[in-house]
């Protein structure tokens, strides 16, 4: 089983969830697999980015992700 | 077992909802000016100090009300205020060191920390853990515990 | 019932003093705060009234929930016309002066008129007086906190007050509350100065009682649980914990808005707050609640002793206000200052001298691209170079815009007629003249529709379009969230309670706490009826004061120069296609009026 492995870094709060700068998957594993294996609560996630690009909530199911790819997950935003 | 208020300041965040509870608890309504438990705030809100009776064991309340209107509840350790015998002539107020009787104008009684009959509604309402209803043997123990732990951290690295 | 049925009229020029009763019927309609508020301020001045003319009125006003044991029960709103923009101004406030007031036994205090000689008005329960203010006129917040507390022996005194920069009339002056709450935005501390009113001073030794007591308790109760759910973020690291957030989406407005990251965010945000360095210091001390709040995302910090802006100044050794997200915004990525310290004591400057942190941070941005591009000079800024970046200028314009001192008080006029002085009103990042929070229109389309719509100017506090446009970022689908969102955080400004709630709190949770609080039945459907006529209101103020359709946009940088980088890269604002969106949804004409049918409707026909 060929692995992919991305780059990772939170926001905010999600530090909590998660500290981990990098994380092996399963190749064709999607962003919401990944964010499920860091143990980040789904509604705590604001946006996720791929190599600085914005992906949907809609779109995390079927993008898969690729070896090398520096996934962002943002914590939602409030007032302040 | 007898318990006693504990009062941990770092975890007080200066909320006030120990005073509206308090004040809700004895006068139905939410009346800070009139709660038992008071917050004092100090150096631009650096620390908040939450302050109320300790119920002495030789209390200066006790020994100074002319009427005898204060005695002690043995089970709580609370010294409470009779409000039939208290005249309101406030020598408690002059007598305690702490300030923690106080003159009620609306009644003209006097008020102090009855610890709500043993079920303190400031602690109910304190969302930090700051105020704390314990063994009043041990009241201490929480902060031994931390001292421990500091050394422990330092003779482990 | 939670309102206590009565307001206070102070008038300065007869320095009489009359309390009337509250009139339930707006009450019912306006909730209160922001809501009724407005509607006092509607009925008791003409809108084309010169903001600081005498016949402008200062209103500072509660809410139902005020007071009371529901979480985050300490907001007030102090609300007026704003001198910096023309229009209405509603600058909300925490600490523990707005429950204080409650206590007294008023829902709302009405200033009108102006004092010949500097007074403050004192309220010590039944006894109410305008007091001469000589002594403290010229001083700071803080000196004035502690003076009229010693003057009247009475520790227990909550004090709202204005500088020395509300005295001499610089445009975006705040009140300070509890020395570091601050109602600041749209110089609502200028028009307290105007009419000679330096300070507010209340012990209120009543109470307040509920509709259901029963029930109100077990509601707050099942709503702090819900709160604390939701918000740990907010406890554990303050407003500031989304600089990172807003680093990383690339909506950071950084060196005027002319990038949206900033390479020094991770120098300024929550984090940096926290992180101990060689020395052992740590600039965050603890968190703080407002009144009432079980959150308690305010902040406490201190500035290192050797650190070059307090070294030789022992006064500012102690603690008070830390960073919150705007805050750190206005001071670092703004004007591309990375000195977390030198940031910090901005912040304290503001509070000491009562200035709005966002309005003065966005002015200095705009000054300091005049002097990059060399339309300023030395000679202009008291020989203090104005280069991004640098921290000294960021603290010595701050201590001059305080005190209106030298290039100060050109910092005081606000960045719209600063940069016409200079020829580039381009460079002003205003709307309606109120400098823009730390949220760029170009990452964020609804924030953006927000900022040109919003009826104080730009503001990011009076909508809510975070999660939409984080999901999305075009313009499409925006005007029905924005929308909604503005007459929703009407409601809930007129509550009593605070915004930072919204998170874990819907229409629902709200109501339930104001049936079991207030006379009347509170419903979700009620709230937001409401929330639509206060916005509707305040856009009728504006009319009436002669803003129009023109005033609705957004500085050209955001509307043409795209985002140099970030999520939103190569994006511009799509204002043009949202608001005849937004217009239409609001049941206005093209020019952005109230039609008949919608005022009817909302009973303000």
């Amino acid at each position: 089983m060929t692995l992919v492995r991305i780059g990772i870094r939170v926001t905010g709060h999600l530090i909590d969830f998660c500290s981990v700068e990098a994380l092996e998957l399963a190749d064709g594993a999607s962003i919401s697999d990944a964010i499920d294996l860091l143990g980040i609560p789904v509604e705590q996630v604001g946006l996720v980015s791929i190599d600085g690009q914005a992906v949907s909530r809609a779109k995390r199911d079927q993008t898969r992700l690729v070896d090398g790819n520096e996934m962002v997950v943002m914590a939602p935003l409030t007032g302040g | 077992m007898q318990r006693s208020l504990h009062m941990e300041p770092s975890l007080c965040t200066g909320c006030l909802q120990c005073e509206m509870a308090c004040s809700f608890e004895h006068e139905g309504e939410f009346i800070p000016a009139r709660s038992r438990i008071r917050v004092f705030e100090f150096e631009h809100g650096r620390t908040s100090v939450p302050y109320t009776c300790t119920q002495c064991v030789e209390a200066w309340c006790m020994k100074a009300c002319p009427t005898n209107a204060i005695s002690i509840d043995s089970d709580l350790g609370a010294k409470l205020v009779s409000a039939q015998a208290c005249v309101g002539c406030k020598a408690c107020v002059s007598a305690c060191p702490f300030g923690t009787i106080e003159f009620n104008p609306f009644s003209g009684k006097v008020d102090k920390c009855d610890l709500c009959g043993g079920d303190p509604q400031c602690v109910a309402a304190c969302p930090t853990d700051a105020i704390t209803y314990v063994d009043a043997g041990a009241s201490g123990v929480g902060r031994m515990a931390s001292a421990a732990q500091q050394i422990n951290q330092e003779t482990a690295s | 019932m939670s309102w206590q049925g009565k307001i206070l009229r102070v008038n300065l020029t007869t320095h009489e003093i009359t309390p009337e009763a509250l009139n339930m019927e707006w009450a019912k309609d306006y909730i209160g705060e922001r809501g009724l508020g407005t509607k006092y301020l509607w009925e008791n001045m003409d809108p084309k009234a010169d903001a600081m003319a005498p016949d402008n009125v200062l209103i500072f006003a509660t809410g139902p929930l005020t007071g009371t044991n529901a979480s985050t029960s300490g907001r007030y709103a102090v609300i007026t016309k704003s001198p910096l923009t023309g229009a209405i101004a509603c600058s909300n406030s925490g600490g523990k002066f707005g429950a204080e007031l409650k206590y007294a036994g008023f829902d709302l205090l009405l200033v009108e008129g102006r004092s010949e000689n500097p007074v403050y008005l004192l309220i010590e329960g039944d006894e109410i007086s305008l007091a001469p203010a000589e002594k403290i006129w010229g001083k700071t917040v803080w000196e004035t906190d502690e003076w009229i507390k010693k003057q009247h022996h009475n520790p227990m005194l909550k004090i709202a007050t204005i500088g020395i920069a509300g005295e001499r009339g610089a445009r975006y002056a705040s009140v300070v509350n509890d020395l570091h709450r601050a109602a600041g935005r749209s110089g609502v501390g200028t028009v307290m100065g105007s009419k000679n009113l330096k300070a507010v001073a209340v012990r209120g030794t009543g109470g307040v009682r509920v509709k259901d007591p029963k029930r109100f308790m077990t509601v707050t109760q099942e709503m702090k649980n819900l709160l604390a759910e939701h918000t740990g973020g907010l406890t554990k690291y303050g407003t500031n914990a989304m600089m990172d957030t807003m680093q990383e989406f690339g909506g950071l407005p950084t060196r005027n808005f002319q990038e949206v990251q900033f390479e020094g965010a991770d120098k300024v945000d929550a984090k940096a707050m926290m992180k101990t360095d060689d020395t052992g210091h740590t600039n965050l001390l603890t968190n703080k609640a407002c009144f009432g709040c079980t959150i308690a995302c305010g902040r406490i910090a201190h500035i290192r002793q050797d650190h070059f802006t307090i070294q030789n100044r022992k006064e500012y050794w102690h603690a008070s206000g830390g960073l919150e997200y705007e805050t750190a915004f206005a001071f670092g990525p703004v004007i591309g200052v990375d000195d977390i310290d030198a940031c910090t004591f901005a912040g304290y400057l503001m509070n000491e001298h009562g200035i709005d942190p966002i309005s003065f941070g966005v002015t200095l941005a705009a000054a300091m691209e005049l002097f990059e591009m060399g339309v300023i000079t030395t000679e202009d800024t008291d020989g203090v170079p104005l280069n991004f970046g640098n921290a000294e200028a960021l603290t010595v314009m701050a201590e001059k815009t305080g005190k209106q001192e030298g290039f100060g008080v050109m910092l005081g006029l606000g960045s719209r007629l600063m940069c016409e002085k200079y020829g580039h009103p381009e460079l002003s990042m205003t709307v309606k003249g109120q400098e823009f929070a730390g949220y760029d229109s170009r990452a964020l389309q609804g924030m953006g529709l927000g900022y040109a719509t919003g009826n104080r100017g730009a503001c990011h506090l009076k909508h809510d379009t975070f999660e939409v446009d984080m999901d999305d970022q075009t313009g499409d689908g925006k005007a029905d969230p924005c929308k909604t969102s503005q007459d929703w955080t009407a409601a809930v400004d007129s509550s009593g309670l605070c915004m930072f709630t919204m998170g874990a709190w819907g229409a629902p949770e709200f109501a339930a706490q104001l049936d079991a609080d207030s006379e009347g039945d509170w419903t979700a459907e009620r709230l937001m009826e409401s929330g639509e006529r206060i916005w509707n209101l305040e856009r009728m103020f504006n009319l009436a004061a002669g803003l129009t359709k023109a005033d609705d946009t957004l500085p050209e940088r955001l509307l043409k120069d795209p985002a140099p980088s970030g999520t939103a890269k190569g994006k511009v604002n799509e204002l043009d296609k949202m608001l005849p969106e937004y217009y239409d949804l609001r049941g206005w004409s093209e020019d952005g009026v109230p039609t008949d049918d919608t005022l009817g409707r909302l009973g303000l026909g």
